[in-house]
């Protein structure tokens, strides 16, 4: 490759996703861009996020969070985390979520976590501001089977308020497809539940 | 530039901050260094871990795990804390709190550790619990940052690891540094946040 010296080029100022290298591929000039770098680098790592909120929803029957979608989820083994930021217009409603893969899987299982009021049992008292000396329960529900609905609970702590709640999951797939994310309400007529921005996934391709 | 093919050039003994790549950004020919290409890299996934015991700390108040700051840009985040950490006392108990000295605009975590406890937590902390009912993974949470969690009620070994988890979502509008803060129940009664104890950051957005 003729031209410049590398030194005498202009510095970027950070590095671009899109930004190009030169590379060579078994004696062969190629280019590869610094996002395939950070793929490789993060062994197979896959982060997404809500950019924004998504439309309230009261609606019972399960509602695909659309903005989680992760196309093209292929053949191997994953595991993956949902870190749910959530909001109720109401504190007598509650919440449902299911995943779900488009493709097939030979094993899916996840558990829907959250932290609970109570001390001496689940309740499904949700809540997210708890300090007392003896802690709190932190609650489960969990499948073994893929877009099962898990939910909903009873109620939560405060309204309008955000509220984390942990989706934790393996899988194995043999076909490929898309990672999807649903939530519903508990009640159609309780009032609105909103998937806030910020809420992301970490999957990894472990195998 | 020299006119050859890349096989041909001098592998380089180690990677360096220093060196400098040869890039096409938007059709402008450009260098990037490769401390800037670690920066992308690392920007969806940060790895940070206690190279040796902080110094035991005995105050109620709470004071900075320095060894555990980590510099946090604009972005969506979510963050797992691994601690390990000893205590002097066994009527003693940690408390604990996270914060990103920046701007936020949504701030959440929830402190996790085992409980002795079978019908409730207690509050009594225990990292050798294996009964078959199981025991209670007990928490404690908040939606707003720096807000100490803890303490609790006891541990059951002095001088012996315990493992706490914190996990986290914040979205940062404002850069800043992320903190660990760790305080003490009783006065006086030391604890020690451990070598090794890490943090894993993902920036997800």
């Amino acid at each position: 490759m003729a031209g410049p010296t590398i030194s005498s080029l202009t510095l970027a100022s950070a590095g671009l996703s899109a930004d190009e290298f030169a590379i060579e591929v078994s004696g062969v000039s190629e280019k590869i861009t610094l996002s395939q770098i950070s793929v490789f680098s993060s062994s197979g790592t896959i982060l997404k996020s809500l950019s924004a909120d998504e439309a309230p929803t009261s609606a019972i029957a399960m509602v695909r969070v659309s903005g989680m979608d992760v196309a093209g989820v292929a053949s191997g083994m994953y595991t993956f985390e949902y870190y749910v930021r959530a909001q109720f217009a109401a504190a007598g409603q509650s919440i449902k979520f299911a995943v779900n893969h488009t493709g097939t899987t030979t094993s899916f299982m996840y558990n829907f976590q959250y932290g609970c009021a109570a001390s001496t049992a689940s309740t499904g008292s949700i809540t997210q501001a708890q300090n007392t000396t003896a802690g709190r329960v932190w609650s489960n529900q969990s499948t073994r089977v893929k877009n099962a609905t898990l939910g909903p609970e009873t109620n939560i702590d405060v309204i309008n308020s955000d509220i984390l709640f942990k989706i934790s999951g393996m899988m194995i797939v043999t076909v490929s497809g898309d990672l999807q994310l649903f939530v519903g309400a508990e009640s159609g007529t309780s009032g609105n539940i909103t998937i806030m921005n910020g809420t992301s996934l970490v999957l990894k391709k472990v195998g | 530039m020299a006119d050859t093919k890349i096989s041909n050039l001098t592998q380089a003994a180690s990677g360096i901050g220093t060196q400098e790549f040869a890039i096409n950004e938007a059709g402008t020919s450009k260098k990037i260094t490769l401390d800037q290409v670690s920066q992308f890299v690392n920007s969806s996934g940060v790895h940070v871990s206690l190279a040796s015991d902080a110094t035991a700390n005995g105050l109620t108040t709470a004071v900075r795990v320095s060894g555990m700051d980590v510099v946090v840009g604009s972005g969506t985040y979510v963050f797992e804390y691994y601690i390990r950490a000893q205590l002097a006392d066994t009527g003693n108990s940690p408390k604990f709190a996270v914060n990103h000295t920046g701007t936020t605009t949504s701030f959440m975590y929830d402190f996790f550790f085992p409980d002795a406890g079978t019908a409730a937590s207690t509050g009594a902390i225990d990292q050798e619990v294996n009964n078959t009912s199981g025991q209670i993974w007990a928490f404690q949470a908040t939606r707003t940052k720096n807000t100490l969690l803890g303490p609790e009620v006891s541990v059951d070994t002095a001088n012996a690891d315990i493992m706490f988890r914190i996990t986290g979502l914040m979205v940062v509008t404002v850069s800043g540094t992320l903190e660990l803060y760790q305080g003490s129940e009783v006065a006086g009664n030391l604890i020690t946040i451990k070598a090794g104890t890490c943090l894993v950051l993902y920036k997800t957005g």
